[in-house]
Formats: C-alpha cells, structure tokens, sequence
C-alpha cells in the first residue's frame, strides 16, 4: 500500500534522511519511534512532499509518485490523511468546518452533506455534537487531537500518519486517543504510520515497530521484539538510560 | 597577512577566501565587509527570485478553478470594507491640514484663491494613493503576513495540502484580489472625503466661500487625475498583498518569525509603494 526505499532528504545542506526503506499494508499500524531531531516528522512530510527529498522512491497504492502523472499524484495524496501534533486545526474555522474541510474544498462535496459526515466523524471520535459550532480556540489539547482526528478520518483515506498524537495529553486523554486510533485504524483496514515517544502509546497501537536514529531506520521488529532486543540503541531508548550508544552520539 | 586559504566568519557563516597573491595585504575588516555586500547582495537575489516564482505560481493556480468565491468575499469584506473607518479618518485630517498648510503658504503671496485647485490635485493625483496605500500596507499587509505565517509555523498550511486543497487558490489569491478590487475603491472614498475634509476648513475656518470653492474645485479637477491615482492604488494594493502574503508565507522560527516576517511586510510593501507611485508617476504623466 506505501512503500518507501532509500529515501534522502536533505535540508539547508543538513542531511535529515540517509535512506530510509519502509513498507506499510492495508490493517498495519507502523510505529516509528527514536529521539528528538532524528528525523521522524520530516519522514511523514518528505513522504507527504511537503518537504523535497533528495533521492528515493515513494510508491502510495501502487503509484511511484516521481513518475505519477499530476492526476494519479493527487489521486495517491489523497489517499493519505494526517493528524499533525499540534493539530494544526484552521482558527478562522468552527469544528465541523475544520472536520469537513477536506470534503468540501478538496472534493468539491455539498456543504450540508459534508456537514453530516462531520457529525458523524465527531461521534466517532466522541466529540459531542454540541462542540461542532464552537472555534478551536475554546477546545483542550485532548479534544482538539480528537477533532484533528475526525478530519483525518473524513476524507476516508488509505493510510493515516499521526504525528506524536499523545504528547502534551495527561495519560487517561492519552488512553482515550490511542484507543480511538486503535478504533478507526485497525477496525477500518486502514494502514498508520505513526511518530510517538510514548513506549506505552506504542504498546498499545503498534503492530510494527521502527526505530530511527540519525536518520536511518536501524531496527525494525514487533512489540514483542522491542523488549527483547539486543540492539543496543534500542535497549538504551526502552530503558530510558542516559548513557548509552544515542547520548554519545549525540554528544 | 593572510595565508593561502583563510577562515572567515561573517554572519554565523563560513567564508572561503582564497588569495592568490600571498604578498597582498588584505585586512580582516575589509573582507569581511565585502563578504557582507557579497552575502546580503545574494540574499536578496534569493528573496526577488522566491518572490517572482510565488507570483508565477499565484497566477498559475489562481486562473484554474476551483475558485473558492466564499474565501473571496470574505476577504473583500475583510480588506475593504473594514478599512473604512481608518482611511476616512486619514483621508478627512489630511484634506484638512492641507488646506491649512497651503493656506498659510499661500496668503504669503496673495494667492488664496489657489487652495481649491492644490487641495483637490493633490489629494486625487498623489495623497490619495500614496497615503491610503500606506495605511492600507500597515493595516493589511500585517495583518496578512500575521495571519498567514502564524498558519504556516502551527502546520496549518501543511494541513491544507493534506486535505488536497491548494494554498495559492484558498489562501493567496482572495488576498490579492481583495487587495487589487478593494485599494481603488478605497482610493476614491479617500479622495471625497480628503476634498470634504479641506472644504470644511476652508468655508468654516478659513472663511472661504462654499459655492465658489465648489466651482472652482469642479473646474479644475479631470477625470485624469482620479482615475491616474485609481490606477496606482491598483498597483499598490496587488503589491501590499503580494507581500504580505509572501512574508507570512516564508516565514519560519516561531513566534519571533512571524513577528520579523510581520514588520518586513510592513516595511516592504511602504517602501514598494513610494518606489512604484515614483515609476508610475513617471509613466502616467509622462505624455
């Protein structure tokens, strides 16, 4: 379904990614997790083009987007969805606008009908209906991740990236959100891609995981195989160890 | 005394110098003050070239559909029509203090009976533009670089390309519609009211006589001068939302970004103005 090999990215002459490979099916969740500036959000937007890559290849449900035609390229983007970290919600726009934005710019959809596939979305992600016409200015963090969800969820995509979508969240709104990306990911046969921190986040939604140092993918395994491994950047990320291979690195 | 290959730092960035002539005296200052030219020259080609193609693309995206007429009217409500209030009341005082001003400059030399003619010349063929434009840079072009970089640092703006949507037709071309319909209109009410605004001070304050200044600014006034002043505002308001749009656009770093990408819009687009009000009044009355 997504399929990414030996991605490069590179910028203001600092190299981000040093060829990343990634695959992700139709029902797998892919948790990719490593330290701060390693590289993970520019891995989804370098993905997304919303950041140039270098080199490499991207194939989003069987369309290399370098040799895609601009139609076949905007049919592959929109097969992707996105919960950004902050949730990156429109201000000028209530609730529904914001969940049914993609519906009614994007696809061009009637506004009313768009309107009640919001609703609907918002159910989803346990949003009242109440909340709707209320600016995101006046929603918490949790409820505003909910609402970035719902858009995500809108469009009907193929694959959904969620950028650190519990960090800055108290651990039961953290429960909350993991459990409604567990709803909408896995029950839906969708495939996620997504960026975390949260070990416990991780063990909650992944089926996959990666870890990333200095931009490159250098273990790939389950859960399960998190626990276990003998990677030693690994160990020290899980372990939470300040010494270790990734702080003298980094030092 | 440099050795073949010396490391200069300027700006937080590593110059490579190379001297061929080891027996030429090259002194730090004077490198690094070239090196600043070198650099601050190449910066700005850089921004007048991303600045070329973000017009390029916004007429690219802005001619095929879909158009989005909601963002439109609401930036024309925005732009426009919530301008009123402060170019009225720039148009109103400027009127006023020119009469005054020209008054006082006048009666030096018997020539009072002129105020009319300059009050309304000035106001329709150079004030009119020049300071509704400025106004409208200060009010406008902040508050679309605000707005626009503020979008860009929280990843609005990447969330629009996500929803399959294009930013140059949802976000920049309203603005710069709004900017191109709104600015003339604008314009024309500042000339009325900038006229009104000297009339009144000639007939009640200056003790003029209301039907024979009436006359007399009927008398010199041409349709050429309001209509070369519409022409330039047009010009200044595509500019102001050009970069106020561009500047929030590229902005980066945050707050303090959006707050440097807010003041250069700002300065740019005055400074744009007064270069192309010079460049248009050249052309216009040139003939």
């Amino acid at each position: 379904m997504l399929s990414v090999r030996n991605l490069h990215v590179n910028l203001n002459g600092k190299q981000i990614l040093h060829g990343v490979d990634l695959d992700v099916t139709d029902g797998e969740s892919l948790v990719i997790v490593g330290c701060s500036g390693t590289g993970k959000s520019v891995l989804l937007k370098s993905i997304l083009g919303l950041v140039p890559k270098q080199r490499g290849t991207v194939i989003i449900q069987g369309i290399d987007l370098d040799h895609a035609t601009k139609d076949e390229r905007h049919k592959a983007l929109s097969c992707i969805g996105m919960l950004f970290q902050g949730g990156a919600l429109f201000d000028s726009l209530t609730i529904w606008e914001n969940v049914a934005f993609g519906l009614i710019y994007g696809q061009g959809m009637d506004p009313g009908a768009a309107q009640e596939i919001a609703f609907e979305k918002m159910q989803q992600v346990d949003l009242e209906r109440r909340t709707a016409f209320l600016y995101p200015a006046s929603l918490s963090g949790g409820m505003r991740k909910r609402v970035g969800l719902a858009r995500a969820l809108a469009s009907q995509p193929k694959i959904i990236f969620f950028d650190e979508p519990t960090t800055g969240l108290d651990p039961i709104t953290s429960n909350i959100v993991n459990d409604l990306i567990v709803r909408s990911v896995k029950y839906s046969e969708i495939g996620a891609i997504t960026i975390t921190h949260d070990l416990g986040s991780l063990r909650q939604i992944a089926d996959k995981v990666a870890f990333l140092c200095n931009g490159k993918i250098i273990w790939t395994g389950s859960v399960e195989g998190l626990d276990n491994t003998e990677n030693p950047y690994v160990r020290q990320f899980v372990d939470a160890k300040t010494v270790g291979p990734l702080t003298d690195k980094r030092n | 005394m440099f050795a073949k290959k010396t490391r200069i730092f300027c700006a937080n960035r590593e110059i490579k110098c190379y001297n061929p002539h080891n027996s030429v005296d090259f002194s730090g200052k004077t490198l690094n003050a070239l090196a600043y030219i070198g650099h601050s020259t190449l910066d700005f080609c850089a921004s007048c070239g991303k600045y070329v193609i973000f017009l390029y693309n916004t007429i690219l995206h802005g001619v095929r559909p879909p158009y989005y007429w909601k963002q439109i009217f609401t930036q024309l409500r925005d732009v426009g029509f919530y301008s009123l209030p402060v170019i009225g009341l720039t148009a109103f005082f400027t009127g006023a203090v020119l009469a005054l001003q020209s008054y006082t400059g006048f009666s030096r030399f018997s020539a009072e009976s002129a105020l009319p003619m300059l009050v309304v010349l000035c106001i329709t063929r150079e004030l009119g533009p020049v300071i509704a434009g400025l106004m409208f840079a200060g009010r406008v072009g902040a508050t679309m670089a605000a707005e626009i970089g503020t979008m860009k640092v929280t990843e609005q703006i990447d969330a629009l390309s996500t929803l399959s949507t294009c930013c140059y037709r949802y976000l920049y071309l309203p603005r710069i519609l709004a900017g191109l319909v709104t600015l003339p209109i604008l314009v024309f009410i500042f000339d009325i009211i900038g006229v009104l605004g000297g009339f009144l001070v000639s007939v009640f304050q200056l003790d003029f006589n209301a039907s024979q200044y009436i006359k007399m600014t009927e008398q010199f006034v041409q349709a050429e001068d309001v209509i070369s002043g519409l022409v330039k505002s047009a010009f200044f308001g595509i500019s102001t939302a050009l970069t106020g749009c561009f500047k929030g656009a590229t902005s980066s770093g945050g707050s303090a970004g959006v707050g440097r990408a807010t003041m250069n819009a700002v300065v740019m687009s005055s400074i744009t103005i007064l270069l192309l009000n010079y460049i248009l009044t050249t052309i216009i009355f040139s003939k």
